[in-house]
């Protein structure tokens, strides 16, 4: 204990199980340990508000979450899952007929098209040659490369429906792609 | 008699029969949203002359380019 008596900063090598450590001492001033008691009350203070906060937080999260079980409760009830089986039934079948209508609507031959090759082709108002693939999505043949084309589809309808309408607006409406002209014009310009 | 219009729509077909007036009044209140095809031929409907006992469909527009 008499060595440290007149040193005021040192270092060490500690050896220990978990490792080698270099331990350094330095002995505090008085005004350094008021200043690092202060510091430490402001910190353990700032902490308490904090933890304060984050308990009216989870209280509220607690309060949100129990209302959200509770309708949750309500919507897994056996009246919601029949609701949801009867729209997915209507649904189901919705899509049967509109499969059935886009077959005698295009013909076999498009429809065995559709189902084998998962598109089928057809030549448009304009005198172009376009594609509608299983997934409704309009191809147009620029040259010898299929480009796909923006369309706004109607909300919500079944798929096949949406089938039969891209394809009856491409052949029946000229102007349906005009912006698309304009830009196969250029390309030839250039 | 009246006429029967079937609408491609997001509920599935609907099947409507309605006079040959309400008919027209409905076409051309739909105008520019659907074409209208007559079932039997699957032509389109160029201009509203409909008659007793036609059977016709609405098939939505789309749009794009």
């Amino acid at each position: 204990m008499k060595d440290f008596e007149d040193k005021t900063d040192w270092r060490e090598v500690l050896f220990l199980p978990n490792g080698v450590f270099l331990v350094s001492y330095h002995r505090l001033t008085i005004k350094a340990l008021k200043g690092y008691r202060s510091r430490l009350l402001n910190e353990s203070i700032k902490l308490r508000r904090e933890i304060g906060r984050l308990r009216e937080k989870i209280k509220e999260k607690k309060a949100k979450l129990e209302e959200i079980e509770s309708m949750l409760n309500k919507l897994t009830d056996d009246k919601i899952r029949e609701i949801i089986e009867r729209e997915e039934q209507r649904k189901r079948e919705a899509e049967r007929k509109a499969t059935e209508f886009l077959r005698e609507y295009i013909g076999e031959e498009a429809f065995e098209q559709l189902q084998n090759k998962g598109y089928f082709e057809f030549t448009g108002a304009d005198g172009k040659q376009y594609r509608i693939t299983k997934d409704g999505r309009l191809c147009r043949k620029f040259g010898k490369y299929w480009h796909y084309m923006c369309v706004l589809y109607p909300e919500d309808l079944p798929l096949p429906d949406i089938i039969a309408s891209v394809f009856t607006t491409v052949k029946n409406d000229p102007t349906f792609s005009k912006s698309s002209q304009k830009l196969e014009e250029v390309r030839n310009w250039e | 008699m009246g006429v029967k219009i079937h609408i491609l729509g997001k509920n599935g077909h609907e099947t409507i029969e309605l006079s040959k007036e309400e008919a027209e009044h409905l076409i051309e209140a739909e105008e520019g949203r659907y074409f209208i095809i007559d079932s039997k031929t699957k032509q389109i409907l160029r201009e509203i002359k409909l008659e007793e006992g036609q059977e016709l469909m609405m098939i939505p527009i789309v749009s794009g380019g």
